[in-house]
């Protein structure tokens, strides 16, 4: 009777399930909640709605800064003034034209007041910004801000419609639940835990584009589910693939090896010490972690090999920032390990351990921890581990600081003022998520920074960066662990997705 | 009178199931602020969302609050949507429904079905399948899940793995209907197998025991066949007491809908309990325990008065 029931159901719909080939199915892993991109910086949502909205630029794949809602830009010689030209003829889906007012109400009314990386990052550089005629912004800053271009693309600071927010309170806003934008595709329908569909925008400022009539993304959270509708056909494209499915798929779909999500993401798996718990307050002791973890097993067991044992403090993709070989000193060295502890005066109990400390972390990361537990125990260290879902974990390590170790996935993002500075940055130690979590005070690393922050030579900041990296290498506030590759992939009816970008569907388009 | 009782009992039974689950709920580390900054690197920016969601007062003014507001049949509003709880719960409900309750008629159909056809015998006692029973009762319905899509969807290609339409399709009316049944499938049979292994070892020892009573006997000697007496006699005397253990695994259900929900990205009230938990949409997750646990509560009242009306002897027993 059940094989019969499951035959029967399984009979083809004839032509209501003809496949369209330009509509793509996207998968993400959970509900956007709303579809305004400038109050959160929820990975959900942007993965959505930046499809539906432009920056002002919009980043390459080594993250290169294009021109998007503004064709072009000139920096002051002092560095303290940016003027930008907004592209003409852009129109609102609902049809009203977009000017400079969009821009400076964006900034001035939403995304300095509620998107966290824009507000902490951009919004202490900028003293005004100005709209002298409908296509015209002017940036005048308090100093100069070398990282202000890349921190202008649509998921770091989408430009919203002035017309439906203006005098409104943006987080109750109706226009988040149909969002107004002017980007590549118009919103269709949204059913919460189900699916957003976005049609294509016939009206899009670019010429051809977008190539795709439709674009529906389906909230799929499990994994394996997301991995089976990719190989059974529902789904047409994996925004993240774990590295553990990475071999399973290939050959069912068309894998792109990606090494940064939208904006750069260019994360670094992390080891955070909590400094105020004495014993790991102690320096041979963190030391001792450095040389007890075996980084090269965890790549390979962790990530399957997708990425690289981490190099230096900063992500080896800043290549302009970052200091090759930081880290060498601190090889695989259990025998090292062993006599640091017992140099902190952790000696070994007649059961052979020496300490126990906390690892709190996000339940993904349970293979790293499970590996990290297994390598500290051959130096007598035992970790407990704490898996948290990410707001239980915020609040007990970056507003309790209640924890010893905590497992952080730090990601740099395109330039180290983006997501390196709140690392180390002695004013970033408070409840504030992700951000000091080792609580890492040092006068000289502020300064290097605050210097590093305020040049537009880039030459004199790598030099301040890769001092501050000489530092913070003998300090160990941190031990660094894996550059994480991320993977994406997608059907092999579908050619030019772009996953390192928010806008990642403007220019995908059929296979031929 | 004695309903009227169990029907306050019940309803305190309820307030306080949800006001436990309103006390964990904020008791739980990290509030709705951080999940609804995402990755907030705002100083203040937390303080200030907490403002604006009222959470910075006191628990017990929060509490009151909240009392009020179910005592007006208010249930409250998301801080992730915006959205009344009601209209969400109403929302998501027919999805939980239609996965729910063919998985309730499935498993009691197939699961009596299955226990009758292996009451156990002097020549055949039937261990092996007390011991398969048990085992798929024991087995998460994660994993069987998993070993359905990796069958029945990926191996023969027979069933889609997720969701509740083809994303693709613009099917409507009796189509629609179909394709809807297609997608429920695999989400059905993985709920349903725990509850019909379950079924079938209750059905079983039960009807046993009763077909060792004299009047089955008798039964077989006017003639009846042993089919006949198991149907006809045994089974219906059985019923009462499989249709209680069974009324009382309700819950079990719901709870398994969160699961199953979750696995085959089917947007009902379990997935939604899921996702509020995480983003600590505290109303929601108020308002569905509540309206989940009055919703089991009373359909038990409903299915135990049944039985009572079928055989009063239950009533008497009481007395």
């Amino acid at each position: 009777m059940l094989l019969v029931l499951v035959v029967s159901l399984s009979l083809p719909l004839g032509a209501a399930e003809a496949q369209d080939s330009r509509t793509a199915i996207v998968a993400v892993g959970g509900d956007p909640g709303h579809l305004n991109p400038a109050i959160s910086t929820a990975g959900p949502l942007h993965a959505v709605a930046d499809s539906l909205f432009n920056g002002l630029v919009s980043l390459d794949r080594d993250g290169t800064v294009r021109p998007d809602l503004a064709t072009g830009w000139s920096v002051a010689e002092d560095g303290r003034e940016v003027r930008f030209t907004l592209t003409s003829g852009v129109t609102w889906h609902d049809g009203k034209p977009f000017t400079a007012q969009d821009v400076k109400f964006t900034f001035e009314e939403v995304l300095f007041r509620f998107h966290a990386r824009t507000r902490a990052g951009l919004a202490p550089a900028v003293e005004s910004i100005e709209a002298p005629d409908a296509n015209t912004v002017i940036f005048r800053l308090k100093r100069p801000h070398p990282a202000l271009l890349r921190q202008l693309d649509v998921t770091e600071a989408p430009i919203l419609p002035r017309h439906l927010y203006a005098g409104t309170d943006p987080n109750r806003n109706e226009a988040n639940a149909r969002p107004v934008g002017t980007g590549a595709f118009r919103f269709e329908s949204y059913r919460r835990d189900e699916s957003v569909v976005l049609v294509r925008n016939e009206s899009y400022f670019k010429p051809g584009l977008p190539k795709l009539d439709r674009l529906i993304f389906r909230v799929i959270p499990e994994n394996a589910t997301q991995i089976a509708a990719l190989a059974n056909g529902e789904v047409d494209y994996l925004g993240r693939v774990a590295p553990a499915d990475v071999a399973r798929l290939k050959g069912k779909a068309t894998l792109a090896e990606t090494t940064a999500g939208p904006g750069g993401a260019n994360c670094i798996m992390t080891l955070a010490f909590n400094l105020q718990r004495p014993a790991l307050a102690a320096l041979p002791v963190r030391q001792a972690f450095a040389h007890a973890l075996d980084r090269r097993q965890m790549l390979d067991v962790v990530q399957f090999g997708q990425g690289r044992v981490a190099g230096a403090p900063i992500h080896s993709a800043i290549g302009w920032a970052t200091l090759p070989g930081a880290l060498q000193a601190y090889g695989l060295d259990p025998a090292k390990a062993n006599g640091l502890l017992d140099q902190a005066k952790l000696p070994r109990t007649n059961g052979g351990e020496r300490a126990t400390f906390d690892l709190l972390m996000f339940p993904a990361f349970a293979r790293y921890a499970e590996l990290m537990r297994q390598q500290l125990a051959q130096v007598g260290i035992v970790l407990r581990l704490k898996p948290l879902d990410p707001a239980a974990f915020a609040t007990a390590v970056f507003a309790q600081r209640d924890f010893d170790l905590a497992l952080i996935s730090y990601c740099n993002g395109v330039d180290p003022e983006i997501g390196v500075r709140r690392m180390y940055h002695s004013s970033a130690v408070g409840n504030v998520p992700f951000s000091n979590a080792a609580a890492y005070r040092n006068a000289e690393v502020d300064r290097l920074f605050d210097e590093a922050g305020a040049s537009i030579d880039t030459a004199k900041r790598g030099e301040a960066y890769r001092a501050m990296e000489r530092i913070v290498a003998h300090d160990l506030p941190y031990w660094w662990l894996v550059e994480t590759d991320f993977t994406s992939a997608w059907r092999g009816a579908f050619v030019d997705f772009a996953p390192w970008r928010g806008q990642f569907a403007e220019r995908a388009a059929p296979a031929r | 009178m004695r309903l009227l009782w169990r029907s306050l009992f019940l309803a305190a039974a309820v307030w306080l199931a949800a006001t436990l689950a309103f006390v964990l709920v904020h008791l739980a580390p990290g509030g709705p602020a951080i999940a609804l900054g995402g990755e907030s690197g705002a100083p203040g920016y937390l303080e200030e969302v907490q403002k604006l969601y009222g959470l910075d007062r006191p628990l017990p003014e929060i509490y009151a609050d909240w009392l009020l507001n179910i005592l007006r049949g208010n249930l409250g509003y998301s801080y992730r949507s915006q959205q009344p709880v009601l209209t969400l719960i109403l929302e998501r409900l027919p999805v939980t429904l239609a996965l729910v309750a063919p998985a309730i008629l499935f498993s009691a159909l197939a699961g009596i079905a299955l226990g009758l056809a292996r009451i156990p015998t002097q020549d055949r006692p039937g261990h092996g399948f007390v011991a398969a029973m048990a085992a798929l009762h024991a087995l998460p319905s994660y994993i069987v899940g998993q070993a359905l899509v990796i069958v029945l969807a990926l191996g023969l290609g027979l069933l889609p793995v997720q969701g509740l339409v083809d994303a693709r399709s613009a099917a409507t009316g009796a189509a629609r209907l179909l394709d809807m049944a297609r997608h429920l499938v695999l989400p059905v049979l993985t709920l349903a197998l725990h509850h019909i292994a379950f079924m079938a070892l209750l059905t079983r020892a039960r009807v046993a025991r009763e077909l060792a009573r004299p009047y089955t006997v008798t039964a077989a000697a006017k003639g009846l066949t042993q089919a006949g007496v198991r149907r006809r006699h045994a089974l219906p005397n059985a019923m009462p007491g499989i249709a209680t253990l069974f009324g009382a695994r309700l819950g079990g259900f719901v709870a398994g809908a969160v699961v199953v929900e979750t696995l085959f990205a089917l947007p009902g009230l379990g997935r939604l309990i899921v996702t509020s938990a995480i983003a600590r949409d505290h109303p929601v997750v108020i308002g569905i325990v509540l309206f989940t646990t009055a919703v089991v509560v009373a359909t038990n009242l409903a299915v135990d008065m049944l039985l009572r009306w079928l055989d009063p002897r239950l009533d008497e027993a009481d007395r």
